[in-house]
């Protein structure tokens, strides 16, 4: 898996990190903070709620191309913790603190998003 | 990085990564090819049996054969299992516990779906060379001047290919539906007490047992039997067709059972990864994991109910009755189930793979070897990804049906036979569009 996403980071050399957390070598080119981030005209923003361990809306597949940003915002009932396989992006989420991550499209496939504890798929992004 | 990005990673197995859905033009194409191919069997293919699969094929010439017979090839490979084994546990024990550690890459990557390849390209006995407590069993009984056949009981013959379909049962539960399939702890135990168990059981069986009692050997006897290398009956080492090596596979209990296990665990595996599944599993009332063994155990039970009855209506349909007609006809889910595999692996195996193996060149995790290498994902571009599952796919599709409809010519009175064989057509047609669909809609 880390494997899988310091690759992605690789492959493209400018790969973004939403959250510091990336031990990729790769260089960071993204602002650290999403809410300063320069609005792109490709970015697109999804809202989940997650209450009583249910997700709404429920988990779908979410496409993104290459080097296109999803902004997540993440709205959780409980502690917890997202965590966006092949992105690098594991961030905590605090009881009713709306939480924004980016996502940014770098290798082609599909990467679950992921809540944990309570351990909740949120949705899945196909990068192609 | 944090423990708790280990942990979580740590829970969810390897990968993260999946394929990209099947473009449906991709979907199509294959359906169609499934069905155009499937007809014209009927229709085109040899009225009389041709495949002779205990006496076929062309001998291998001399120095190769000798490689086979004289046992270089054999102990070349227990070599290289035992060195492989002595790496994994060093990384398993000593290494680091973390996601850098070499454990769950060898089980999944290297071992479970390396061995599919490795068998297709040397042969049935590729694991029996290869696995590592075979080879000590075979080391230390050649060391007490005992025959390694000769065990102090024997395995009883009713039990047939039982033990290894149970086992596989089991492997898959843990691959695809344990959450904790990767933990290390789970794991280091599991691969200990898996060798413990097949060290004692040849002990007490004679070597006999690995062939019916490993799974890993039956997964990698199985797809090995469609190596272009094998030997006959009598022996000789021999080239030949994909289709003779099935062709001499002999029935016994349990067969249908394991080819039905080695299907309907990948087409498990495309339906848990799919959102709408998943989203059903945490809006309702089970655990994850109850959810996830009733929905294995499903279907399983679908592939095998559809083989069961395709099979039972061949038999009545070609008039020699229900009896045996499931077990001759087994192998020719082993081209299918192998379709499957490929397109279903060839993309983790091809990223994990390397990751296997750049763990493995530092198990102890001190900065050497390859470590800090990233896997190169050329080989994983959609465009080829969707291609080799295509492909994969027929290939699996066109053999599975040549198999069959020999099988049927043999064991069904000719005039009978084209009738015979339509419910197995039927079955194959559904198991390829619906593992088509599975890769369209995951």
């Amino acid at each position: 898996m880390l494997g899988v996403a310091a690759l992605a980071l690789a492959v493209t050399g400018c790969a973004e990190a939403t959250d510091g957390t990336a031990q990729s070598p790769s260089t960071q080119i993204a602002p650290t903070d999403a809410m300063s981030a320069p609005a792109t005209e490709q970015q697109r923003t999804i809202e989940l709620q997650v209450a009583g361990g249910q997700v709404t809306p429920p988990p779908s597949q979410v496409d993104l191309a290459v080097g296109e940003t999803l902004r997540l915002v993440v709205t959780s009932d409980r502690d917890s913790e997202i965590h966006a396989h092949g992105f690098e992006v594991d961030a905590p989420v605090p009881a009713g603190q709306p939480t924004t991550v980016e996502l940014t499209g770098t290798a082609p496939g599909v990467y679950e998003v992921e809540l944990h504890d309570p351990d909740l798929l949120l949705l899945q992004v196909a990068v192609r | 990085m944090t423990a708790l990005l280990a942990a979580s990673v740590l829970a969810h197995g390897i990968g993260g990564r999946s394929d990209l859905p099947l473009p449906f033009g991709f979907a199509v194409t294959g359906a169609a090819l499934a069905l155009v191919v499937s007809f014209l069997a009927l229709g085109v293919l040899w009225p009389s049996p041709r495949l002779n699969g205990g006496r076929a094929g062309r001998p291998l010439p001399g120095p190769l054969a000798r490689l086979v017979t004289s046992g270089v090839l054999r102990w070349v490979l227990g070599a290289a299992g035992l060195a492989l084994a002595t790496l994994t546990l060093t990384a398993a024990f000593a290494g680091p516990q973390d996601t850098r550690n070499a454990l769950p890459f060898v089980v999944y990557v290297l071992v479970w779906v390396g061995i599919v390849p490795l068998s297709l390209l040397l042969g049935p006995s590729t694991w029996a060379w290869l696995s590592p407590w075979r080879t000590v069993h075979e080391l230390v009984f050649r060391a007490a001047r005992l025959d390694p056949r000769q065990g102090v009981a024997r395995l009883p013959e009713r039990w047939g290919w039982w033990p290894a379909a149970v086992g596989l049962g089991a492997f898959v539960w843990l691959e695809l539906v344990s959450p904790h399939g990767t933990d290390l702890d789970v794991l280091r135990i599991v691969v200990v007490a898996y060798a413990a168990v097949q060290l004692l059981a040849g002990f007490l069986l004679g070597s006999s047992w690995f062939a019916r009692g490993d799974l890993l050997q039956a997964w990698s006897h199985l797809f090995g039997r469609m190596s272009p290398f094998g030997r006959r009956d009598d022996g000789t080492p021999v080239v030949r067709s994909p289709l003779a090596g099935l062709d001499q596979l002999r029935g016994a209990p349990g067969l249908s059972t394991l080819v039905v296990v080695m299907l309907g665990s990948t087409a498990y595996d495309s339906v848990r990864e799919h959102p709408a599944y998943v989203g059903a599993v945490q809006a309702g009332p089970l655990p994850r994991t109850v959810a996830d063994t009733l929905a294995l155990a499903a279907v399983l039970a679908v592939v095998g109910a559809a083989f069961w009855a395709a099979t039972v209506l061949a038999g009545r349909l070609g008039g020699t009755g229900t009896r045996g007609v499931p077990t001759a006809f087994a192998p020719s889910l082993v081209p299918i189930a192998l379709g499957y595999v490929v397109a279903h692996y060839y993309s983790f195996f091809v990223l994990e793979g390397q990751n296997a193996v750049i763990r493995l060149s530092d198990p102890l995790g001190t900065g050497g070897g390859l470590s800090g290498r990233a896997a190169d994902a050329s080989l994983a571009a959609p465009g080829i990804v969707a291609t080799v599952q295509l492909v994969a796919i027929v290939t699996g599709h066109v053999l599975g049906v040549v198999l069959a409809h020999d099988r049927a010519v043999r064991l069904f009175p000719r005039g009978r036979a084209v009738l015979g064989q339509l419910p197995l057509l039927v079955l194959m047609v559904g198991y390829t569009v619906g593992g088509l669909l599975l890769l369209f809609a995951a």
